[in-house]
């Protein structure tokens, strides 16, 4: 039962993403934490302003309106704390997903071990690994300096050694580091985190900071067979806010008026993802994705480990890199009918230049949507690359991003999540239309209590349980016996074939018992120890769902055939 | 709610800052009137490294004996052969200079050496006058004359006069049409998919192409390309928009810059100039969106038509996608009025 509210305070969290900044409002309604309003203005880090400020002013201005609550006072100051008559707020948190991709260069020991572990700390971050030196590099010292020389880093992380081992070599790389970072001219000069032995630490810095700042974090690799990223993502969010304050005009001003430093919105997130996986099926853990406009963020918790990766590619500004790591073979097989592969590169180029704009015709709300199932395909690849031991089943699921909150309904959601994940086993998907995740995650720190009596309230939305089982049946053929047996007695019964997608006759928010009997050798839900397959269910908006269509799934090359099946699975969806 | 803003300015002035990528000497002072091809600032690209460990290749006993035996300084330059550390006595082991080149460090017994890059000139690209000097990176040019800002370009500039092949704004740019009477010009063409039109035009050789459109799958080879491409409408089959065709189309053998540089990040977009003297107020990057404005559609059903904005919907505006965003109302150039987010608008100013 959630706890009551001891000492009520009104937050303001801004959320500042490359396309829109959000004036999120959270207060106590009815002795709970509650999300309120959310004023919303077009950001204003590029041209014309180079300032974030303006942005934020029209956000809050937004909300203001909303909410006929004042927020300014007659001076044009944030009243914060709030005063009696009950305007301003009484705390201020800031997220933001945006700034140029970060060059970023790793150094370790060991390819499997501390390389493995420091790279893993850099898909965390929205940018690029353009360079990794390790212990097994076979280049001359002088290339790994002209490698790095050209890379032009903004970041550089630095791991090696057990606690309390090696320390020469990573001495050594320390060194070769130095002479690099000194050539580069002093305003292009990277930051630097350390996150190896911590014996170390200290030299590491005499080395290095005469020329770049240098933080330590808590070693990623403590001993061969542990690793700890947490820390180190702790301290990479404080690295990269100090690396977006030089480069984002108006946020070091932002955050001296914020409770907290302001947090980028994948660590935001992870917080969450993490809290939820200590709360939910530890076995299984908790997933969540956040599709924005330049990245996406992926984030598996188990046990309260996170695992979170970061793709460079969006459905905004991020749309270039995105075309370039895709096949736009890979983004027609989700369009039904006949698409020219030219017209729909056209369409997204073109959305490349206006990363703004927004779809209209239901032709380029296809096109989008068909994307935006390529980009969790990619996203799930890079988390799957980074991480090899997770596998895609998850309780819950949790989606996040402007096209599931703005751009498409809910059955839309379903599937695009559906297709783009492709979760195996038995998992509820929920969704955040209010966009609140990462919002959540840079409160936990101010005030623990408000992200968990918000989540728990109607801000978030249970879209459906989908029970996806792995069977190798011929389409067509049936697979399981349902029987759905709701709470007053009555039951319903179907057979359910594979290849296809099953809507179960339960309702939104209506609890049932369901009973699978597989009627063909079958794995249900691979991490659940359970084998009495009876489940139960609350309906989501879209009910509950059984996807039969194996996994991966697998498309008709040929357009007619994979039109039909298109038609097919979003006829049996509606 | 702010728009961003195309310029399609018969009579403008403009203001662009141009830098180099590396540290260098910047060649002009503020107020001095330069020409699209003069050289503003040069610099030299970072060369290769070289690192030597001393006491390695001297076999000393340790880092102190290595510093010992070293001639040299961090900040010295060198030219080939010459000594860098030497052990001394009747066989001393010599370490020399590969190639000329600058003793750049000297850490730990280990020296290392930068050879020369490559030297990088940057030019003015506009004719116009020096308004700001960015010390040791280069200046910001004011210049004047009719500007038309285009969608995406391949990041190169040149200047030369302008030749009219677009017989229309949609017209198809063919292999047929780079006679050599367009040597050394930039032209205005319509559309572009024919990918061989590309070494057509480099082998006239053409300074520059200004295209209504072209496919998307030309990029790459459009980024090979010698000379500046500039896009005014995007990719697919887009046709020039009226406005920038009525400021080009009538300009033939003009003088025009052509800055194809596009870097979304930065909000840089091509700049077409046809460069002359004029006294006009500098263009405003940013407006809110208004009725009466001249406003350009970015995205389909609508894509490249110009109109005027007759008015702003209040609230949200429902789409046949399910979308709902404040939206505007445009009467299009064919009398057709029609709904528009206000984010698929550009206001052409």
């Amino acid at each position: 039962m959630t706890q009551p509210v001891v000492e009520a305070e009104s937050v303001l969290a801004i959320d500042i993403s490359s396309a829109q900044t959000r004036a999120l409002l959270f207060d106590v309604v009815d002795g709970q934490y509650r999300f309120v309003s959310a004023g919303e203005a077009p950001t204003t880090a590029r041209a014309p302003f180079f300032h974030i400020g303006e942005g934020v002013q029209q956000a809050i201005q937004r909300l203001s309106e909303l909410t006929a609550r004042n927020f300014y006072d007659g001076t044009g100051r944030l009243i914060l704390p709030s005063d009696l008559s009950g305007n301003g707020v009484d705390q201020l948190a800031i997220t933001y997903s945006l700034g140029p991709s970060l060059r970023i260069v790793t150094a370790g020991l060991l390819e499997d071990i501390s390389l493995r572990s420091i790279n893993r700390l850099a898909a965390s971050l929205p940018g690029q690994v353009l360079d990794s030196i390790g212990l097994t590099d076979r280049r001359h010292p002088e290339e790994q300096i002209d490698a790095l020389l050209k890379a032009e880093p903004d970041l550089i992380l630095i791991a090696g050694g057990i606690d309390g081992g090696a320390n020469r070599s990573v001495a050594r790389l320390a060194e070769l580091i130095q002479f690099a970072v000194q050539i580069l001219p002093s305003e292009k000069r990277p930051e630097i985190i350390y996150a190896g032995n911590p014996d170390l630490a200290a030299r590491i810095s005499e080395t290095l900071s005469p020329y770049a700042p240098v933080s330590a974090a808590p070693n990623v690799r403590p001993a061969m067979e542990i690793e700890n990223l947490g820390p180190a993502y702790e301290k990479a969010s404080e690295v990269l806010t100090r690396i977006r304050s030089r480069q984002l005009g108006g946020l070091a001003d932002m955050a001296k008026l914020a409770t907290k430093d302001p947090i980028p919105t994948q660590y935001g997130f992870g917080r969450i993802i993490r809290f939820l996986s200590q709360i939910y099926d530890r076995a299984k853990g908790v997933f969540g994705l956040d599709l924005g406009s330049s990245t996406i963020t992926m984030a598996a918790g188990r046990q309260g480990q996170l695992c979170l990766s970061m793709v460079p590619c969006g459905l905004g500004i991020g749309l270039t890199r995105a075309l370039e790591l895709t096949d736009i073979n890979e983004v027609l097989q989700w369009l039904p009918g006949q698409h020219a592969a030219g017209d729909v590169r056209d369409y997204l180029y073109n959305k490349t230049l206006f990363p703004d704009s927004v779809p209209v015709t239901e032709e380029s709300v296809m096109i989008e949507h068909a994307m935006a199932r390529q980009l969790l395909r990619l996203g799930m690849q890079r988390l799957l690359s980074d991480w090899p031991q997770l596998t895609v089943s998850f309780e819950p699921i949790l989606a996040s991003g402007q096209v599931f909150a703005e751009r498409a309904s809910c059955w839309q959601s379903l599937q695009i999540l559906l297709d783009g994940l492709q979760p195996i086993g038995i998992t509820t998907l929920v969704l955040d239309a209010y966009d609140l995740t990462p919002a959540l995650g840079s409160l936990a720190e101010i005030n623990p209590l408000l992200p968990v009596q918000v989540i728990e309230s109607s801000a978030y939305l249970n879209l459906g349980t989908v029970i996806a089982p792995i069977c190798r049946a011929k389409p067509g053929t049936p697979i399981l016996e349902v029987r759905v047996e709701y709470e007053h007695g009555e039951e319903a019964r179907l057979e359910v074939k594979q290849g296809s997608l099953t809507v179960l006759p339960i309702r939104p928010e209506q609890a049932a018992n369901v009973h699978l009997k597989a009627l063909r050798p079958m794995q249900i839900d691979p991490l659940r120890g359970d084998q009495s397959h009876s489940y139960r269910i609350v309906g989501g908006a879209c009910g509950a769902i059984i996807d039969t269509r194996g996994r991966p799934l697998v498309m008709p090359p040929d357009p007619e055939k994979r039109t039909a099946l298109l038609q097919q699975w979003a006829a049996e969806l509606r | 709610m702010f728009a961003t803003v195309t310029h399609m300015l018969p009579k403008t002035s403009f203001r662009r800052a141009r830098t180099l990528p590396v540290h260098g000497s910047v060649l002009v002072r503020a107020g001095q009137t330069v020409q699209a091809i003069d050289v503003i600032a040069e610099g030299v690209l970072p060369g290769r490294h070289l690192l030597i460990d001393v006491r390695k290749v001297l076999s000393l006993r340790d880092a102190a004996a290595a510093h010992k035996a070293l001639e040299r300084k961090a900040g010295e330059k060198l030219q080939k052969g010459d000594v860098i550390a030497q052990t001394g006595g009747m066989f001393s082991r010599v370490i020399r200079a590969p190639e000329a080149c600058e003793i750049i460090s000297i850490q730990n017994g280990q020296v290392l050496l930068g050879t020369l890059g490559e030297p990088v000139e940057l030019k003015a690209a506009f004719p116009g006058r020096v308004v700001e000097i960015i010390p040791e990176f280069g200046a910001v040019i004011e210049t004047s004359g009719t500007l038309v800002q285009g969608v995406w370009g391949n990041n190169l500039t040149a200047t030369s006069l302008l030749e009219v092949v677009a017989h229309s704004p949609d017209a198809p740019l063919t292999r047929a049409d780079l006679d050599i009477t367009l040597r050394g010009s930039i032209i205005l063409a319509g559309h572009l998919s024919d990918p061989e039109v590309f070494d057509a035009a480099a082998e006239l050789p053409l300074r520059g192409m200004i295209l209504g459109s072209m496919t998307a799958d030309l990029i790459p080879a459009a980024m090979k390309q010698p000379y500046p491409i500039a896009l005014l409408e995007g990719f697919g089959k887009l046709p020039i928009n009226t406005v920038a065709y009525r400021l080009l189309a009538d300009r033939k053998k003009d003088d025009v810059v052509l800055n194809a540089t596009w870097d979304p990040l930065m909000s840089q977009r091509p700049d077409i100039l046809l460069p002359f003297p004029v006294e006009a107020e500098l263009a405003t990057d940013w407006v809110e969106y208004a009725p009466g404005q001249t406003v350009k559609v970015l995205r389909p059903p609508y894509a490249s038509q110009v109109g005027l904005l007759v008015a702003i919907k209040p609230g949200l505006t429902s789409f046949p996608g399910g979308l709902r965003v404040p939206a505007g109302e445009v009467r299009l150039e064919t009398n057709e009025t029609v709904t528009v987010p206000l984010n698929n608008l550009t206001i052409l100013d």
